[in-house]
């Protein structure tokens, strides 16, 4: 009971009680013992620091809990507000689309059209770029972009007010960004969207395309400030890091990520062999949808995508000639793996290759090829994998990343990319060549093909030799590099591609250039053929001309030569002499108006594409001095015969140049080594011996070599020059397109390779009879035309 | 004619140049070297590839040189030194690389294997015999010291080799030769071979062999018993040439091409030795035989060789081949 006042006062205890209560209080807690300080035990004084320690423990350990505890609520606080206020955000963003879009609908009821503000705009676009970058994207956001695309985005981009167009406004800075930059950002998002979301539908996909085009292609009407900022546009989203960016998205597809594992299935071994078959009229695309993917609408984005990245390309290009862009196309988008198994052939080769139009984009190709021979080719991997191995690899492949094979295989998708697209490059070029028998078509045929056409089968002869190709029969050839292997290409593509070329067909068209090219290159002279032909010997020669029917139409030629008009006429003769057997029966067709105006084909895209290629340069420089003469004289009646003049001896002079023929002469002598080193009875062999025995190579080759080696005194001694001229160690000349002294010696090289063939037939006798009169036999036919002349 | 003539001419001289800017460019141990280094993944393939096709070119100017060549030796058709003969200068550096260097010389050898026909026959045989009798020596000793300094060797190897005893009875030259030549190894080959004859009653023939017997072993061998028509061996042409006899293998045979295969085997062992001994033998080849001895076994050569087994069916086939059907 509490007595006094003091009693009920809170007890005060001394500085040396204090310890003592705490330790009470310890000691009631049962967690420290008793603590006696003063004239304590030893022992009991490690004990008391002991104690001491674990008691700074536990107090740090509860500052730390509180810490957690803090930092966990401050995080969920954080999370919460953030979620709350993305919803409220993307609230806000869908209600600022539908406030836009019912004030679209309630102005275009009023036929009015409504332009959103730019304010409001720059807002939503602001949100919807930050809400690309987010990992975990509210999917409601994006399914909103069709309707952003539709009543933001677009009206803003096709008002002809450069006021209130959106990409006029880019040089300047919206809330101290640049509006340049979010144009941008949107347009890559766009291009990212319709790579990465493979359930949009076909009618967004054709929003959002056309949100794209139209901001890169504007009204061709469109104000002309309008024009200029797609342009900059155009030429600013064409950097590398976009097409970095994009090749990441392209190839990290789930689409892409199962093809390449397909890719080392062995399934795939069974279908490429099926869309090998570029001849027939096969779907490559739809084969491969159908194998795969039948109920995706991927296949459709990646047409899309492609044909507007081709067309910015392509746009670019014609402005600028800026060869820095389209390498960057063929680097970062031509790489994508089998990306034209996914491109539909329509879109493929119609906007890639079609002839008329795109022809040039292909002639690029073979240049970045020629200029960039690739470094791994399928002759260094003449021994392909073991079946056992390639299984064995197979199953390693599955197990593994397929990132590997993408790394190591970007060179080689390029590769198998571009001759994926070859093979049909090659019929359309083949095409040409056949249509050029066709006088009428003659008119606008462009010389540059037969270029691209040698250039082409050289690069092929070259990189992929047919033994290579013999060996290795199937779809996709795997290289070990280092310590993963890479696909080459599609082989089976190429090696129906190189057979095509040993065919008959192709060598006798390729050989019928020479006849026109050798004519033109020899006519100067043969005059000094006469020593080599006895006046009897003419005369049945003479007589033997008059029986044949198409020297009779070479004597035709060349008497209008004597008129001084026959290089002026519309090339008549050179069809049919220098396109063979199917040219005879044009003979009896009249010979095409010369007044036939060449159609205007050569526009001033390919044009600009030819000149920046380095190609043909003389055939654009003499369109160009013909349309400068053309403006000079007007467009005068009178003026049109010496225009068609003009155009024939571009035209001859095309024929008959001497890069076209080292151009022949050099894919002619590879195929011939090639014969000469198969297996006889293989194709190759059988192209030699159709080389050798069926075409006149052999009289035609010396001819020329002998027209190279002549002069007006002695033949001996031009020979000898020419003997002291050869450089052996300038040898790779045979491979390479030179057209300096070396050439002569690859004809000296075909000739060889050919007469290698003919002496197996050839007995003595011809040696000392008949093959003599042969010789004198072709000379004295030159000899007698000329004589006519 | 007249263009055959200048277009053998540059052939000639761009082989010429070629061989002398790479010696070994036809040499098969160069391709095996190529193809071993191309396993290697730092090695230049691309390189290699031309290597290849520069090869393949030099190759088809060799054979095609060389067919006219051919044709050339059987009927002669314009002045050798004019058609493949190479310049005196050439020819000097070519001696001056041979008589240094020995056949080990690169473009010494590759002239003399890829375009043999630029050296005159009796300097390429001279060359040869030289070098058979340098190596012959060496190994078998001589005992004439004076030779020694000839052929530019020490006298250290003086004396004579006791060389490899072979036994032959007279009636059995054949089987006892190939029973026991066949045995040896090369070097037994190029040594010495002591012959000690016995005659029919089983004695040993008194003699001492020094080359002669030998000699005359070879000359009995060759002559009058491989070659010999009679043996079914080798059969004659119509202008008196032999070649193998086509249904050899039915007398030979016994049901083992083995059999037949050993005594060719030993044949042309004994015709090496022949070469290497200088023994003049008598029978004379076919020349599609000798083309195939050579190495000019495929049709290049067979249509011309024709004539020499079948002068007939050659004939015919000419007919067919110029004949006119209209």
């Amino acid at each position: 009971m509490f007595t006094t006042d003091k009693d009920l006062r809170k007890a005060v205890p001394k500085k040396a009680a204090v310890r003592s209560t705490t330790a009470a209080k310890a000691s009631d807690s049962s967690i420290l013992p008793t603590v006696q300080i003063g004239n304590a035990a030893p022992k009991e004084t490690e004990d008391i620091v002991e104690t001491a320690k674990r008691e700074r423990q536990l107090r740090q350990l509860n500052r730390e809990y509180t810490s957690f505890a803090l930092k966990i609520q401050s995080w969920w606080r954080g999370r919460h507000t953030a979620r709350v206020w993305i919803q409220k955000e993307n609230a806000a963003f869908i209600k600022g689309i539908s406030d836009i879009e019912q004030l679209n609908n309630m102005m275009k009821a009023r036929s009015i059209t409504f332009i959103p503000p730019l304010n409001s705009a720059f807002n939503v676009l602001k949100w919807l770029l930050y809400a690309s970058r987010r990992p975990k994207t509210n999917k409601t956001t994006f399914d909103n972009l069709p309707r952003f695309c539709k009543f933001v985005w677009t009206p803003l981009i096709e008002v002809d007010e450069p006021a209130k167009n959106i990409l006029c406004e880019s040089e300047r800075k919206w809330s101290g960004v640049p509006i340049r930059a979010l144009v941008l950002n949107f347009l890559s998002l766009l291009f990212k969207e319709l790579f990465r979301n493979s359930e949009l539908s076909s009618e967004n996909s054709k929003i959002l395309l056309k949100s794209i085009e139209t901001a890169l292609f504007p009204h061709p009407e469109a104000n002309a400030s309008i024009k200029s900022a797609a342009a900059s546009l155009r030429s600013l989203i064409l950097t590398e890091n976009f097409l970095v960016d994009l090749r990441e998205h392209f190839v990290s597809i789930p689409m892409y990520k199962k093809i390449i594992k397909m890719t080392s299935l062995e399934e795939v071994y069974h279908f490429f062999p099926q869309i090998s078959n570029f001849n027939s009229a096969c779907d490559v695309s739809g084969r491969f949808k159908s194998f795969l993917y039948h109920k995706s609408h991927q296949v459709i984005n990646a047409n899309a995508v492609f044909s507007i990245l081709f067309e910015l390309f392509t746009a670019e290009l014609t402005n600028k000639n800026d060869r820095k862009l389209l390498s960057l196309f063929v680097d970062h988008i031509l790489t994508v793996p089998l990306l034209f198994l996914f491109i539909q052939n329509d879109i493929l080769f119609n906007k890639l290759i079609l002839l008329e139009k795109r022809l040039d984009f292909v002639v690029f190709l073979v240049k970045y090829l020629l200029e960039n021979e690739p470094q791994h080719s399928i002759k260094q991997s003449s021994s392909p994998l073991s079946p056992h191995a390639k299984h064995r690899f197979i199953d390693s492949l599955m197990r593994d990343s397929y990132d590997s094979v993408l790394q190591v295989a970007k060179g080689y998708f390029l590769l198998g990319n571009l001759f994926s697209i070859f093979p049909r490059c090659f019929d359309s070029l083949e095409g040409e060549m056949i249509n050029h028998n066709n006088v009428k078509l003659m008119e606008k045929f462009r010389f540059e093909f037969y270029h691209l056409y040698l250039d082409l089968c050289r690069v092929i002869l070259i990189e992929y030799p047919i033994s290579g190709i013999l060996q290795a029969n199937v779809g996709i050839c795997w290289k070990k590099t280092g310590a993963t292997y890479a696909a080459i290409g599609i082989p089976y593509m190429l090696t129906v591609l190189v057979l095509h070329i040993y065919e008959i067909k192709t060598l006798e068209k390729l050989f019928s250039l020479l006849f026109p090219t050798f004519i033109y290159s020899n006519k100067q002279n043969l005059v000094n053929w006469e020593p080599y032909a006895t006046r009897s010997e003419q005369q049945e020669i003479e007589n033997a001309l008059e029986a044949n029917s198409s020297f009779s139409m070479i004597k035709t030629q060349f008497e209008d030569t004597g008129k001084s008009t026959w290089l002026f006429q519309p090339s008549k003769w050179a069809s049919k002499l220098g396109f063979g057997k199917s040219s005879a029966a044009a003979s009896s067709s009249p010979a095409p108006n010369a007044s036939v105006n060449r159609p205007k084909s050569t526009s001033s895209n390919s044009s600009t594409w030819l000149s920046y290629l380095g190609l043909g340069k003389e055939d654009n420089s003499s369109n160009n001095n013909s349309a400068k003469n053309q403006e000079a004289k007007g467009l005068l009646d009178d003026n049109s015969t010496i225009r068609d003049k003009d155009r024939s001896i571009n035209r001859l002079e095309s024929l008959t140049s001497p890069e076209l023929f080292n151009k022949i002469v050099n894919v002619l002598l590879i195929l011939a080594l090639n014969g000469g080193n198969s297996k006889m009875d293989s194709l190759p062999w059988k192209a030699l011996s159709f080389l050798t025995f069926s075409l006149p190579s052999i009289p035609y080759l010396w001819l020329y070599l002998q027209q190279e080696c002549i002069c007006s005194t002695n033949l001996t001694n031009n020979i000898s020059r020419l003997m002291n001229s050869y450089q052996p160690e300038r040898h790779l000349f045979i491979l390479n397109n030179q057209t300096d002294l070396q050439q002569p010696f690859n004809v000296v090289f075909l000739l060889t390779t050919i007469f290698r063939l003919y002496l197996i037939a050839m007995d003595d006798t011809e040696l000392y009879k008949d093959s003599v009169s042969c010789e004198i036999f072709v000379c004295c036919i030159l000899f007698f035309i000329l004589n006519i002349s | 004619l007249h263009q055959v003539v200048p277009f053998i001419q540059l052939l000639n001289t761009l082989l010429f140049k070629t061989i002398k800017a790479e010696p070994f460019i036809l040499n098969d141990q160069t391709v095996e070297k190529r193809a071993a280094l191309s396993s290697n993944p730092n090695h230049d393939v691309k390189n290699d590839y031309y290597l290849d096709i520069y090869a393949t070119v030099t190759n088809n100017l060799q054979r095609v040189v060389s067919d006219f060549y051919s044709r050339w030796a059987r009927k002669p058709f314009s002045d050798p030194k004019r058609l493949f003969n190479i310049t005196e200068t050439e020819k000097s550096s070519f001696k001056s690389e041979l008589s240094q260097s020995g056949p080990a010389g690169g473009f010494a050898n590759s002239v003399l294997r890829v375009l043999p026909w630029s050296i005159t026959l009796r300097d390429r045989l001279q060359f040869f015999r030289n070098e058979l009798d340098r190596e012959r020596i060496s190994i078998q000793g001589s005992n004439d010291a004076n030779i020694f300094s000839m052929l530019g060797l020490s006298d250290s190897q003086g004396f004579r080799s006791k060389g490899s005893i072979i036994t032959i009875h007279r009636d059995r030259l054949l089987n006892d030769s190939m029973h026991q030549l066949m045995k040896f190894n090369l070097g037994q080959w190029k040594d010495r071979i002591v012959v000690r004859y016995i005659d029919s009653f089983g004695n040993e023939e008194k003699g001492i062999d020094i080359g002669g017997l030998f000699k005359d072993f070879v000359t009995d061998l060759t002559s009058n018993t491989i070659f010999n028509a009679s043996f079914g061996l080798f059969v004659q042409s119509d202008d008196h040439l032999l070649f193998p006899n086509p249904s050899a293998h039915i007398l030979y045979g016994d049901g083992s091409q083995y059999e037949l295969e050993n005594i060719y085997r030993f044949l042309g062992r004994v015709l090496g030795k022949a070469i290497y001994e200088n023994i003049t033998i008598s029978p004379q080849f076919t020349y599609f035989f000798l083309s195939f001895m050579n190495g000019k076994y495929n049709f290049m050569n067979l249509l011309s060789d024709l004539r020499t087994l079948d002068p007939d069916l050659y004939k015919n086939l000419l007919f067919l081949k110029s004949y006119d059907v209209s």
